[in-house]
């Protein structure tokens, strides 16, 4: 996790915990307090996985009001940070799903789905979404996490609902599909 | 260790995602193996370049107000989410319904209360003394199997085990070991016995067989 997150985390989790009860308990007020807190994180989250600023507003929104909704199932034995960081991660990949099948161009594990056109030219194309645009959503998710985000292997599987095999699996994918788009890109 | 066996680790291991003792092989095997070691370095230079472009490629802020509209919306202070809000962000982007979905959605569940009504109905022949937790005892005694006729009694015999062994798969012997005979009274009518099946919705069958005549049967539902 980026460290200004870390920090702001580790102040939210002290107030956080007492926000969430109230929010649980329908406290309006408490519920905006919380969204306040962790949207920043939210949208960084979801703008890096789906790529899209807009797009990435309107997984913030969706999943917030989810939040809303699901929040009583909450339980303390889970930290909240992460359970909502599952919560946006899905969120996106469902959101992602959703307009692949929207475009008629379904993502498979691996699919490549950039305009390949777009990397010729010379200067390598620093748009983050060109550089993991290849990647599945859970490679995506899964990289974006750990390389990006910095959470532990641990936390990425927590997060993606999956084991630390099933991540490592993810990220050997999509470090290697990264290494080859930006190594054709260089040779171009 | 192998080329082909570093390479398949090579990138887990640029993350610092290797158990120890793999990176220290992992480790000993670059040391000498410059093609590995480039390759390596390669996919430590992709990933400083995505973590660059994460750090230059960043969104435009949200809206001050993001988390004010964010519980209008839900205390439904917001009546459509196609209106768009100040600042031209307009927090749902209109997506179809999908009306094939819907109806799918609407069928499956009609399906499946019709299937679960159907489930709550006895399973009952007709004319048999169908009755909860039957015992062999008021089976012979009922008035419905005291007037039963020989004919009608063959009749739903051969019903109910066409129920029971629809494909006449079992034999005697294996209907005898799937419906154990649990109880048994003697009348001068003939004979009833009551039977258990592993169908939940048809736990006790019995069966009348007469002495001198056509067997007479019956089933009960619980």
């Amino acid at each position: 996790m980026d460290l200004a997150l870390r920090i702001a985390d580790c102040v939210m989790s002290e107030q956080g915990e007492d926000l969430v009860v109230r929010a649980q308990d329908g406290d309006l007020a408490a519920f905006e307090r919380l969204v306040r807190q962790y949207q920043e994180m939210a949208y960084a989250i979801a703008y890096q996985v789906v790529g899209d600023a807009d797009d990435a507003r309107d997984v913030c929104q969706e999943c917030f009001i989810k939040l809303h909704r699901v929040i009583g199932q909450y339980r303390p034995r889970h930290k909240f940070s992460t359970w909502l960081y599952r919560l946006i991660v899905n969120t996106a990949i469902d959101f992602q799903r959703r307009e692949a099948r929207a475009r008629h161009a379904p993502l498979r594990e691996g699919e490549e789905v950039a305009d390949e056109r777009a990397w010729g030219g010379g200067d390598l194309d620093l748009s983050l979404d060109r550089v993991l645009s290849g990647l599945s959503p859970k490679q995506r998710s899964a990289f974006v996490l750990r390389d990006l985000q910095g959470f532990s292997l641990e936390e990425v599987a927590q997060i993606l609902g999956c084991s630390a095999i099933t991540v490592r699996v993810h990220l050997h994918h999509a470090r290697r599909q990264v290494r080859e788009r930006l190594k054709r890109e260089a040779e171009m | 260790m192998t080329c082909k066996t570093a390479q398949r680790l090579l990138p887990l291991s640029v993350g610092g995602d290797l158990p120890e003792r793999l990176a220290a092989r992992l480790s000993d095997h670059l040391g000498h193996c410059e093609a590995c070691a480039s390759e390596r370095r390669a996919l430590e230079a992709a990933q400083r370049l995505a973590r660059r472009a994460a750090s230059v490629d960043r969104p435009p802020p949200l809206p001050t107000d993001f988390a004010a509209r964010v519980r209008a919306e839900v205390a439904g202070t917001l009546r459509t989410r196609t209106t768009p809000l100040a600042g031209g962000w307009t927090p749902f982007r209109g997506r179809p319904l999908m009306p094939w979905a819907v109806a799918a959605a609407l069928l499956v569940a009609g399906l499946g209360l019709l299937n679960g009504y159907l489930r709550l109905q006895p399973k009952t022949a007709p004319g048999s003394v169908a009755q909860q937790g039957v015992s062999a005892k008021e089976a012979v005694a009922s008035d419905e199997m005291k007037e039963e006729s020989p004919e009608g009694a063959a009749a739903r015999l051969a019903g109910l085990m066409s129920r029971l062994n629809p494909r006449r798969e079992m034999t005697d012997e294996e209907l005898d070991a799937k419906y154990p005979v649990v109880e048994s009274v003697s009348r001068p009518q003939g004979t009833a016995m009551v039977y258990h099946t592993r169908d939940p919705r048809v736990t006790v069958v019995w069966v009348l067989e007469p002495v001198a005549s056509a067997p007479a049967k019956g089933e009960g539902v619980q």
